[in-house]
């Protein structure tokens, strides 16, 4: 599991106010109803949590489904997200 | 008007023959309804669903679902309106909870752009079932002699009493709607709020019908959801709840254009929220309701906590405040699931809410019904929680409540425990209550916080004491 994989879990079970456990937050679990259920306010703050964690501001396009699907669409997101920083 | 003379207008309406009703996954023209209608009353026909049986219907904001709805409407029929249990249905040994009254319990399939939107393909998703406990003594007892809706009292999670509407009612309670929200065939008009509720029914979607407009119905409402839509569909009119309201305005970005008008029921947002809203989105009009007396009064743009009671609605309130509301389209009464009435005096309807008298015959709510609030756009009962509370075996006595402090699901909420003998005061046995009510409840009902407490303080009684509570939090 990469190291941006591994940040997300954390946030996700860490810092939000939700009932999941580390190991029941595999890959590829959905992220929203029919998975962990992540509702709007815990979205939200995942959103802010992953800005200030990464130092990138999500645009208008990029808010939307296909990144929150699992936690496997989050990662490769954030990792694209955060390589447009380095260069 | 009627709803037949409502929907033979839609139908034969040549100003909209572009798709302008349904979903994400398929849109339909009005000028469509009338080849859904014909073989949805096949249907009707081949499975023996009488106009007088009533039926138990499962609504989602579908557009199979709203086209099913509709056909209801038009041909007259008796119904209860339900929200979707999903997949639940082909679970064994679910069994649905459907009033004894109810013959007929009808669900129907979405439709998705793979499978196309034609009318047998919609008839295809069409599953109706006998109810098992149906009994005829209860039927009987509705005494039906006009068309009549019926819905459950919304938010409540415990066994609620369903609401009897006329269709005619309905439909009149609606086109109080169009005026006051400025709605018109130019209106673009997204429901991220359910349609088997009468917030969205009656406030949004048949409001929307009369004046014509496109119909964007969005389903599993989240923040995400909320603006693909509103990139694809570009709406300019916006049924949301006020925890969606209040989060557009967190998360706004710089090219979000502002709405022509956004409707928002349940708790008002606070003042300065309500004002960041307007200054950013809009126009923000926070609608006063219930399923018994749908829209009694809104605010206005420049009145963010005044409401202003729709027309037929008289507005009384009594020496403690108490607010009562007479609406002269509003609910026929309450029954019960074996038909029977519950004897509620409904004119005037006491609202359980509290409320001053301001000028030019506007007031303002001071608070919400005794022992619940109101979070997430839900109606949160707290006897419903403590309901959960009490059947975990280490909890013996406990009293939920809210706090003025104000978090995005709405009030904070509370939950007092008294634990068993033998069970150990810890932070952990609180996290693991918690844990129960988030498997037992829906989110926003579960509480922020859990205390526990050796003893609860008692009123002479023997009633925990509430207020010493309260004090407790806020102290």
């Amino acid at each position: 599991m990469n190291d941006i994989t591994q940040q997300l879990k954390k946030i996700i079970t860490t810092d939000l106010d939700v009932n999941v456990d580390e190991t029941s937050l595999v890959g590829d679990i959905g992220l929203l109803e029919g998975g962990i259920g992540l509702d709007s306010i815990a979205v939200m703050e995942l959103i802010s949590i992953i800005e200030q964690t990464f130092g990138f501001e999500f645009s208008d396009d990029d808010l939307n489904m296909d990144a929150f699907q699992t936690l496997t669409t989050l990662s490769e997101f954030v990792t694209q997200k955060v390589s447009a920083l380095k260069i | 008007m009627t709803f037949i003379t409502l929907l033979d207008q839609l139908q034969g309406s040549e100003l909209v023959k572009q798709p302008c009703l349904g979903d994400t996954e398929t849109q339909i023209a009005y000028t469509d309804l009338a080849d859904y209608f014909d073989v949805l009353e096949s249907y009707f026909l081949k499975h023996d669903i009488k106009v007088t049986d009533c039926i138990a219907f499962e609504c989602a904001n579908t557009t199979a679902a709203l086209i099913v709805l509709l056909a209801l409407f038009y041909r007259g029929q008796h119904f209860l309106l339900l929200p979707s249990e999903g997949n639940a249905l082909k679970e064994p040994g679910f069994k649905p909870c459907i009033p004894a009254f109810c013959d007929i319990h009808l669900t129907v399939n979405g439709l998705n752009s793979a499978s196309g939107c034609k009318p047998e393909t919609l008839v295809k998703g069409m599953n109706s079932y006998h109810n098992p406990l149906f009994n005829q003594v209860a039927y009987q007892r509705l005494g039906f002699s006009e068309p009549k809706i019926l819905l459950r009292t919304s938010g409540s999670m415990g066994d609620a009493k369903m609401v009897v509407f006329t269709h005619d009612k309905l439909l009149a309670n609606a086109q109080n709607c169009v005026s006051r929200f400025d709605l018109n065939e130019d209106s673009r008009v997204t429901l991220a709020v359910p349609i088997f509720h009468l917030y969205g029914l009656g406030a949004g979607l048949i409001p929307a019908l009369i004046a014509g407009a496109f119909i964007d119905l969005q389903a599993d409402t989240n923040i995400l959801r909320f603006m693909d839509h509103q990139r694809r569909f570009k709406p300019n009119v916006v049924y949301l709840n006020p925890t969606l309201c209040a989060m557009l305005v967190k998360m706004r970005r710089k090219s979000q254009q502002p709405f022509k008008q956004t409707i928002s029921a349940g708790a008002a947002l606070a003042t300065t929220l309500h004002q960041q809203y307007q200054t950013y989105f809009g126009t923000l009009t926070n609608l006063y309701g219930s399923t018994e007396m749908g829209a009694a009064a809104t605010t206005t743009n420049e009145q963010t906590t005044s409401l202003y009671p729709m027309s037929g609605v008289e507005i009384t309130i009594d020496d403690n405040k108490r607010l009562y509301c007479s609406h002269s389209y509003g609910f026929n009464g309450y029954i019960n699931s074996q038909g029977e009435a519950v004897a509620i005096s409904i004119l005037p309807y006491a609202t359980g809410d509290i409320a001053k008298p301001l000028d030019k015959d506007c007031f303002e709510l001071i608070a919400r019904e005794a022992n619940s609030c109101n979070r997430a756009g839900f109606l949160v009962q707290f006897n419903d929680i403590e309901h959960v509370l009490l059947d975990i075996d280490a909890i013996i006595q406990v009293l939920v409540l809210n706090s003025d402090e104000e978090t995005l699901r709405g009030k904070k909420l509370y939950a007092f425990c008294q634990l068993d003998y033998g069970f150990t005061y810890t932070e952990n046995q609180a996290k693991l209550i918690r844990q129960v009510c988030f498997n037992e409840l829906p989110r926003y009902a579960v509480p922020d916080e859990i205390i526990l407490r050796q003893s609860l303080p008692l009123l002479a009684n023997g009633k925990i004491d509430r207020q010493a509570l309260k004090q407790s939090i806020t102290a």
